[in-house]
């Protein structure tokens, strides 16, 4: 239940499942049956066109199941990491059963003394083989290839989408004018803007923390990788612009081809040197003029409930709520950011740990609210101190691009400095925007992430017939 | 009267019927899947079919709108009375209900799966290593224990199985005018039968309470209210009637679907084995998932109303209206059923609706639940079951009722 003075409660029901979301849902009712039936009754009627389902789901001695309704409801987020990517619990759990025999059979240490790696683990497999038959088989690929391809693809296509899309105006202007028009009015517009750029980009004296990466360094040492990604889009873009050339402007293939190289051209340049930092000056402006809490104040009965419902096992859930600014710049760098952050996630982590930090079992954003709010919710391991330590000092930058547009964040500098750099109110302000998770269920509560992948770790091992000495001896640095 | 010896299954289907009644069941999974994707709530005149799992639940537990449509078919076999699996929810449908659940209690169940897997046991190890299992084994042993645990012994002249499986046949699956003319003796004999056994326990005065008629017989003595000859013979009548024509029709189906998945029947004999009861259940239950005993229940509108409201498909329905609530596609639907094409002895229980759902869920699904694996688990647990040669290991139909199926094994 999220609660906030500027909104009724909201409701929010988690589920991170493995399959399908369909049986989710019927198991859910199956579980929870009359009771599931009993909460959605303490909730405000929806004006949607779901309205009717739910009178029909919470009427007097109603049957009807709350699935659909529900289901009508659901919200996918816009942002989500997974840790343990590619694991279902059945597989983890299996593992853990797993890792547990193998840590009893090696309790007598000195019945080993003299083996190899290799011959410990042949020992081992056989010893365990009986009871983990699956050990003979060779264990499925956590993420298949083509799922690793496709997200590729996809974080592909909406980085081109969207720089393509951005280079349009400065491909017109080149199709409008010459050469010699489009440089003086290029440069006409390009040098105030990277002066505004170069006075501004810098934080405001109270706001600089001693963050290390800044936006420019970050492309700084991306520069080649940028350039790759320009020269991608100029290739991918050519046809489009031959065709649109052909189409509107009626010319020949080859004059089409030949003309829209130039425009695009033209187009890199504006993007790069006229909308980037143009867009930078704006969201500059805005951050210059925000108004961050620097001393939010959480209800003392609050806090003490949040406490008291954490670290009772190794993993714990915490659930945020913020309101988003209302710029336009803002709200489109939240709509197209968040995306791309998850799609660049699923992509990039194959290896369950997000960067260095090494206690996320799953972290999602969605939008709330007409897309006013910003829900968080996640489950970690350890304390919720540490994991936002963690988020402070290994992952700030990540962490201020996707919340640097909500209501009363610290102050941010060019949308990844500062902001959650600035530990103690970043951390003030997060506990303000929680609420007590009343009602979480683990899978496996007594695992962590890191146990997790230890114990994939040596079940994988273990699945080989055959390891190779330095393989065997990395294999064995788990145990 | 019918000979002891007569055929338990009316000869009535011809030929071509019945290639064309097994044709149309074996095609059903992909009519069903067909339909769920295409057309959910079909409908052809007054008649509805719901295929969704969800559509299927609304229509099962929305019993103040949906009807069972058994009462008129059910007064014809039990003398006019009014029997609680035609009733609607009233106080003399729950007040039925009560006292009949009152006398069959859990503690009973074990010793049903006890008796009926003794018998099973017996029957497979004098087979020889070769068994037609539908009447040998699946309808002796049911028969036989049922009888003794409600108390309505073999009639003198006549065959209970006959009776009974006849008035199944009439009740539930249709009728005809030679069925009809069946029906208007026997059901009076089975109703007299009855009442010769409640007059003859209380001139013997025999007070044991071991099966439900005794038990019935202790509550008469009582003087507690409602438990007169009309009501017992009433209840014993619809026990007889709906309960043990079932396991003979349930569980060769079952064992059919295990046979043709020879790692199911692995999975299944090794459960038998280890005499996991449960995991042996799951094995039954899980194999009717591909093919109930009924793909289909029948309901009847009671006023105008809208099946799937709120929904795309929502559908209306006036009152009057047949409405088919597709049970078989419901259980495969991917919408709600996890790998519905999987064969998973280990689903949760809300993923099935052999025994229906709501106000008119199978009485007798505590007893089925006991009673399935019992008889089953003995000849699952014989090595190298397998079909016996040529047609005779395949499961033949007589109308909607199995006929036979023949199996082998190694002997232990």
């Amino acid at each position: 239940m999220v609660e906030s003075s500027d909104y009724d409660a909201l409701l929010v029901i988690e589920a991170n499942f493995d399959g399908p979301p369909g049986p989710f849902w019927a198991q859910l009712q199956a579980l929870l049956g009359e009771r599931l039936r009993e909460v959605l009754r303490c909730c405000k009627r929806p004006m949607d066109s779901s309205a009717c389902l739910y009178d029909l789901v919470t009427a007097d001695r109603s049957r009807r199941d709350p699935a659909p309704f529900l289901e009508c409801h659901v919200i996918h987020p816009k942002a989500f990491f997974h840790g343990n990517r590619g694991l279902p619990r059945e597989r983890i759990l299996a593992e853990q059963a797993l890792a547990e025999m193998v840590e009893d059979r090696l309790k007598d240490g000195s019945s080993w003394n003299g083996q190899s790696s290799e011959e410990v683990r042949q020992a081992l497999r056989s010893e365990l083989m009986p009871k983990f038959d699956w050990l003979g088989n060779k264990p499925a690929t956590r993420i298949p290839l083509t799922e690793t391809l496709l997200d590729w693809l996809k974080l592909a296509a909406l980085l081109f989408a969207v720089l393509h899309i951005s280079l349009v105006p400065g491909a017109v202007l080149a199709a409008l004018l010459g050469d010699a028009a489009l440089a003086v009015l290029f440069a006409v517009a390009a040098i105030p803007v990277w002066m505004f750029f170069n006075r501004y980009r810098r934080p405001i004296e109270t706001v600089g923390t001693s963050s290390s990466v800044t936006l420019l360094s970050f492309a700084r040492k991306n520069l080649i990788k940028i350039l790759g990604a320009l020269a991608v889009l100029f290739l991918l873009s050519w046809p489009i612009s031959a065709s649109a050339n052909v189409l509107a402007r009626d010319l020949a293939w080859p004059a089409a081809w030949q003309a829209s190289a130039r425009q695009l051209a033209w187009g890199i340049v504006w993007l790069i040197a006229i909308l980037i930092p143009a867009v930078l000056i704006w969201m500059r402006y805005l951050e210059r003029h925000d108004s961050s809490q620097d001393g939010p104040e959480t209800d003392p009965l609050v806090l003490r409930q949040m406490r008291e419902m954490e670290d009772w096992i190794p993993q714990n859930h915490m659930v945020s709520v913020v309101s988003l600014r209302p710029q336009i710049p803002r709200r489109a760098m939240s709509y197209i950011g968040t995306p791309l952050i998850h799609l660049a996630l699923r992509a990039a982590v194959h290896d369950g740990y997000l960067g260095s930090m090494r206690t996320i079992h799953c972290a999602q954003w969605a939008f709330v609210n007409n897309g006013s709010r910003l829900l968080f919710l996640s489950n970690y391991d350890l304390s919720w101190e540490s994991y936002f330590d963690d988020f402070i000092e290994k992952a700030h930058e990540g962490v201020t691009a996707v919340w640097c547009g909500s209501v009363g964040f610290p102050p941010v500098t060019m949308l990844i400095e500062d902001g959650a750099a600035h530990g103690r109110a970043f951390k003030n302000w997060a506990r303000h925007s929680m609420s007590p998770t009343r009602f979480w269920v683990s899978a496996y509560p007594n695992l962590t992430v890191d146990q997790i992948e230890r114990n994939n770790r040596i079940a994988n091992g273990l699945c080989a017939a055959r390891l190779s000495p330095e393989a065997a001896r990395q294999w064995a640095e788990d145990l | 009267m019918t000979r002891p010896s007569a055929p338990i299954l009316r000869d009535r289907t011809g030929k071509l019927k019945q290639w064309a009644m097994d044709r149309l069941r074996a095609a059903l999974p992909g009519i069903f899947a067909f339909l769920r994707r295409v057309w959910p709530i079909p409908k052809i005149g007054k008649l509805h079919m719901v295929t969704l799992h969800d559509d299927v639940r609304e229509v099962l537990l929305t019993d103040t709108a949906f009807k069972v449509p058994y009462a008129k078919k059910l007064a014809d076999l039990t003398n006019g009375y009014e029997a609680f699996i035609g009733m609607q929810n009233t106080d003399a449908y729950r007040s039925q209900l009560s006292r009949l659940e009152s006398l069959a209690r859990p503690q009973d169940m074990k010793r049903l799966a006890d008796t009926a897997e003794e018998k099973a046991e017996a029957i497979v190890a004098r087979s020889g290593g070769r068994l037609e299992v539908v009447d040998t084994l699946f309808r002796t042993v049911t028969f036989e224990v049922l009888e003794n645990y409600f108390g309505v012994a073999k009639p003198e002249f006549g065959d209970l199985r006959i009776w009974s499986t006849r008035m199944f046949e009439y009740q539930f699956l249709g009728s005809d005018k030679s069925l009809h003319e069946e029906i208007d003796w026997m059901a009076p004999a089975l109703s007299a039968h009855i009442q010769d056994i409640l007059n003859q326990r209380r001139n013997n005065r025999d007070t044991s309470e071991n099966d439900l008629l005794g038990r019935a017989l202790a509550m008469q003595r009582q003087e507690d209210e409602g438990w007169d000859d009309a009501f017992i013979r009433t209840m014993l009548s619809a026990l007889v009637i709906g309960g043990p024509p079932q396991p003979p029709m349930v569980l060769p189906q079952a064992l059919e679907q295990l046979l043709r998945r020879p790692e199911a029947l692995a999975s299944a004999h090794k459960a038998a084995v280890e005499r996991d009861e449960g995991l042996v259940f799951g094995h039954i239950f899980e194999a009717l998932r591909f093919d109930p005993i009924s793909p289909i229940l029948p309901r009847e509108a009671t006023c105008d109303c809208v099946i799937a409201e709120g929904t795309k498909r929502a559908q209306h329905v006036a009152a009057g209206d047949k409405v088919l609530a597709a049970i078989q596609s419901a259980m495969s639907d991917p919408r709600r059923i996890p790998n519905p094409e999987r064969f998973n002895p280990t689903r949760q229980p809300h993923e099935y609706l052999h025994f229906g759902l709501g106000l008119h869920e199978c009485f007798g699904r505590h007893i089925n639940r006991a009673m399935f694996p019992a008889i089953c688990a003995p000849l699952l647990r014989r090595p190298n079951l397998r079909r016996a040669g040529r047609s005779s290991g395949r499961l033949a139909y007589e109308g909607f009722f199995p006929a036979s199926l023949t199996v082998v094994f190694d002997q232990a």
